[in-house]
């Protein structure tokens, strides 16, 4: 058990050196939520600091699943997924490596796009504890999305594409910009189903002191979402072996 | 007395409908260095990437030091060395990354591994390339830097696929130097390559696979004597010999393009025979070559064989 942590810590840091900088990981995970931050600050103003818990969600969605998509994209190319297969670490112990590597760089991206956002409006948190769990819960289960997105690809190189056409839907239907409440009934449907809607949630809670759905049932649902990820991406890395 | 260190038995793998490994069994020992070869898409690199866990098994079973694969995938893992017929580094690392991530994953000290790595590096002339992207490397580069990896967990056996393909002589050399020493050093090697100089002068087994069925196993000395008699003696000469009568020389020989090819067991005792050819025939050998014997000729032989 403690070398399996010690080796998870291994990837990690061998995965922050290798892929953090990467175009595709900075122009997806950082530049991307940082343009729409500023063109919605530069369209509402002021009024953008009730948008900001959506946004940072949204950072957070883009920068883990980017970094996951660049770095398993990247190793199944060109076959260098295949040395966690020679190396003594479970599948669970591959799953769970990238997984953090994903949250890391989504916890890296909320801080950013947080200072930006301090500097254009004034922020307050309401409580700041659930601040903190709410980025390491939702960073998990966007990571563990990502992961098993770029897993599930047959082309590795589609992985990026594959995440997008799920990743920008998303940011229109999970009340980042339009509550849910006044969302047509179809849609909500899809709302529903979003782990992004979850986060929001828990954002407006921490940043507004209000929440649609409740912090609770947002945590219990983002916490099964990304446990379930881990799971079918551990499953994926086993029969991704042949 | 050595003792088997794998053991394969039954083993089967099957993509879709296509069986790349059919129902195939062998033991290597101890201490051996075990040649495995065969043709393109014979089984080579799917039997090499079941026996290091890079795939599962259809069916079958493999055991690594008396221990079942797929129960013992961790121990196994720690006691072998890979290198795929693939140079397979994390390619934005440098060298210096790549190798101090596997030894930290292996739980080696890193202040050894550094000095080991250089060792190493200094035998290849390579130690300027230490701080460079692997991507950065030329492929002979990266062949040998991969097998340095694998070997820095000081591994019981080493599994190489293809390790010199497309390298130059001079590294070709440089490897075989440094895979006698490790075979010196009485760690069980496992080798399929394509070039068969390589095997025959590494090897001290062979198993030879076609269309997934293992077709021989054992020495070369035993390979040989598979096929005996099959020395041929090509010459070429200055003036026609169709008209010559050469059954009063030779048993078996054929002529095609004013060259005549005699088959023998023993070269020495024909020269006889060919000296006294020339002489009544008052003719000049242009060019006389031998050939035969050689693992290629008795590996295609055997290929053949055994597609008939």
């Amino acid at each position: 058990m403690k070398n399996e942590i010690k080796n998870i810590f291994v990837i990690i840091l061998k995965d922050l050196k290798a892929y953090y900088f990467k175009p595709a990981t900075i122009s997806w995970g950082i530049l991307f939520p940082i343009v729409f931050v500023l063109i919605f600050a530069m369209k509402n103003g002021s009024n953008i600091s009730s948008l900001i818990g959506g946004l940072l969600s949204m950072s957070m969605f883009f920068g883990s699943t980017s970094m996951t998509g660049t770095s398993i994209m990247m190793e199944r190319k060109i076959n260098v997924f295949n040395i966690y297969y020679t190396l003594p670490i479970s599948y669970y112990g591959i799953a769970l490596a990238k997984v953090l590597s994903g949250l890391l760089f989504g916890i890296f991206t909320a801080l950013i796009m947080f200072l930006v956002s301090i500097i254009i409006v004034p922020i307050h948190i309401h409580n700041v504890s659930l601040f903190i769990v709410w980025i390491l819960v939702s960073s998990f289960v966007f990571s563990s999305l990502g992961v098993y997105i770029s897993l599930i690809v047959k082309e590795a190189y589609d992985a990026m594409i594959y995440l997008n056409l799920i990743r920008l839907p998303l940011i229109f239907i999970s009340g980042i910009f339009m509550p849910i409440a006044v969302l047509p009934f179809g849609v909500k449907f899809f709302s529903y189903i979003s782990p992004l809607t979850y986060s929001v949630d828990i954002a407006d809670k921490v940043f507004m002191g209000k929440t649609f759905i409740g912090e609770g049932t947002s945590f219990l649902v983002l916490t099964v979402v990304g446990i379930f990820f881990l799971i079918l991406s551990r499953n994926r890395v086993k029969s991704l072996r042949g | 007395m050595n003792k088997n260190i794998i053991s394969v038995n039954n083993l089967t793998k099957q993509y879709g409908q296509s069986t790349a490994v059919k129902n195939i069994s062998f033991n290597v020992m101890q201490g051996d260095f075990f040649g495995f070869l065969g043709p393109n898409g014979a089984g080579k690199t799917t039997t090499v990437k079941m026996l290091t866990g890079l795939t599962s098994l259809s069916s079958g079973n493999i055991q690594i030091f008396d221990k079942d694969i797929n129960k013992n995938a961790k121990f196994i893992k720690k006691k072998i060395g890979v290198v795929e017929d693939v140079s397979n580094l994390f390619p934005d690392l440098t060298v210096l990354e790549n190798i101090l991530f596997k030894s930290m994953i292996f739980g080696l000290p890193q202040k050894k591994i550094k000095k080991e790595i250089l060792e190493y590096l200094e035998m290849f002339n390579l130690t300027d390339k230490l701080k460079v992207k692997f991507m950065k490397l030329s492929r002979g580069q990266k062949r040998i830097v991969s097998i340095i990896s694998a070997l820095l967990h000081s591994p019981d056996i080493l599994f190489l696929d293809e390790p010199t393909l497309g390298l130059d002589i001079n590294s070709r050399n440089k490897i075989h130097q440094l895979l006698e020493h490790l075979h010196k050093k009485e760690i069980t090697i496992f080798l399929t390559s394509h070039y068969f100089e390589e095997v025959e002068k590494l090897c001290n087994r062979i198993n030879v696979i076609n269309h997934g069925n293992i077709i021989f196993d054992g020495d070369i000395h035993k390979l040989k004597s598979l096929f005996p008699g099959d020395k041929i003696i090509s010459i070429e000469f200055a003036n026609s010999i169709a008209d010559k009568n050469l059954s009063d020389y030779f048993v078996h020989y054929k002529i095609k393009n004013n060259k005549l090819f005699i088959t023998c067991d023993d070269v020495t005792g024909i020269l006889a025979q060919i000296d006294k050819f020339v002489k009544a025939a008052q003719n000049t050998i242009v060019e006389i070559n031998t050939e035969g014997n050689k693992l290629e000729d008795l590996f295609l032989r055997l290929v053949k064989q055994d597609e008939k």
